[in-house]
């Protein structure tokens, strides 16, 4: 996931911004449906590895896709891969 | 493996900067086709010097133009003037009158429902609408004019109608810079959230815009002369 919010997040705020865009969207339930967390981010790249249940990707997609901005930060997030396995995430993000 | 596109982005057409952002995350999550908004005045020279980082990237661009009549008549004229400069030809119904001829004509490829149209509207232009793919356009959900909740019930409504008459849906960014823009599959899954099949929300950003294309650049070439008739010369002459 590939996140743009003017050097504005870190690992805590950005949970945060994923729980407000689903909540906003799916509500509660949807937030436990999906049930997010944060693997990894980093900072330098903006970019994030998050894991949801596979069967609410789409749901976790189209919440993270509505949503523009938090806290007055203009946010967008691009999901740039999703995979059944987090070792071949990583391995992805390694070789970019 | 699918081929991905956006067809429609829509920046400002004099700001270099902003368009080469989007071109550089257009080919970040993955798009390989993007339609580009010219307006009524695009010069030859302007369109050119736009799609040019699009294609030193790999991507391809359609030119696009979005029409918004207000009569039938203006519709027609339009049709007739620009049909053969651009290679999508959009038209946003205001009224029923307009969504009647562009549903029927065959110079229009891609019809979209104005925002300020009534639900029962909606209802009855969508259900005259044949055989032409209907947009939606996901800045109307990021950049909301309407409340957003007006805004979601409305397009789950157009969604619903199409589905019912079996018309084809597309959806695309209308991204106005890169924070606007979103990956193919994104735009898919906001297609499931407003109702459409898993199957039908993945065409509706591969599949349906790419044969669009495909079909007016066919028929926008020199071979072409008729449906079912085309030049074909061999290599002698």
């Amino acid at each position: 996931m590939k996140i743009i919010a003017d050097n504005y997040l870190n690992k805590e705020k950005l949970n945060s911004v994923i729980h407000f865009a689903i909540k906003r969207v799916h509500g509660e339930r949807g937030l436990m449906e999906i049930d997010p967390h944060i693997i990894s981010y980093d900072t330098r790249s903006n970019e994030a590895v998050i894991r949801c249940r596979n069967s609410s990707v789409n749901k976790f997609r189209a919440s993270l896709t509505l949503i523009t901005n938090f806290d007055d930060h203009v946010i967008s997030i691009f999901v740039l891969k999703t995979s059944g396995t987090i070792k071949s995430l990583k391995k992805e993000s390694k070789s970019q | 493996m699918r081929r991905f596109t956006d067809l429609c982005l829509n920046p400002p057409l004099n700001d270099p900067k902003v368009i080469e952002k989007i071109s550089k995350y257009s080919k970040l999550i993955g798009l390989n086709l993007v339609g580009f908004v010219f307006d009524k005045k695009s010069s030859e020279n302007q369109i050119n010097r736009i799609i040019e980082p699009f294609k030193t990237l790999g991507i391809d661009v359609v030119k696009r133009i979005d029409l918004t009549p207000k009569s039938r008549l203006e519709l027609l004229q339009d049709l007739r003037k620009f049909r053969s400069k651009y290679e999508i030809l959009s038209v946003n119904c205001l009224n029923t009158q307009v969504s009647v001829v562009a549903s029927r004509d065959r110079r229009v490829d891609i019809v979209s429902i104005g925002y300020r149209i009534s639900m029962f509207n909606i209802r009855k232009m969508i259900n005259r609408i044949v055989n032409k793919p209907l947009e939606i356009k996901l800045s109307e959900i990021l950049n909301p004019l309407n409340p957003r909740k007006f805004v979601l019930r409305r397009l789950h409504e157009e969604i619903f109608t199409a589905k019912k008459n079996k018309i084809p849906v597309i959806i695309s960014s209308g991204a106005k810079n890169h924070l606007m823009l979103r990956s193919p599959r994104d735009m898919a899954a906001v297609g499931i959230l407003l109702g459409l099949e898993s199957d039908d929300a993945l065409d509706s950003v591969s599949k349906i815009p790419y044969s669009i294309v495909e079909r007016n650049r066919k028929k926008l070439s020199s071979k072409w002369i008729a449906e079912g008739v085309q030049i074909h010369r061999g290599s002698n002459n």
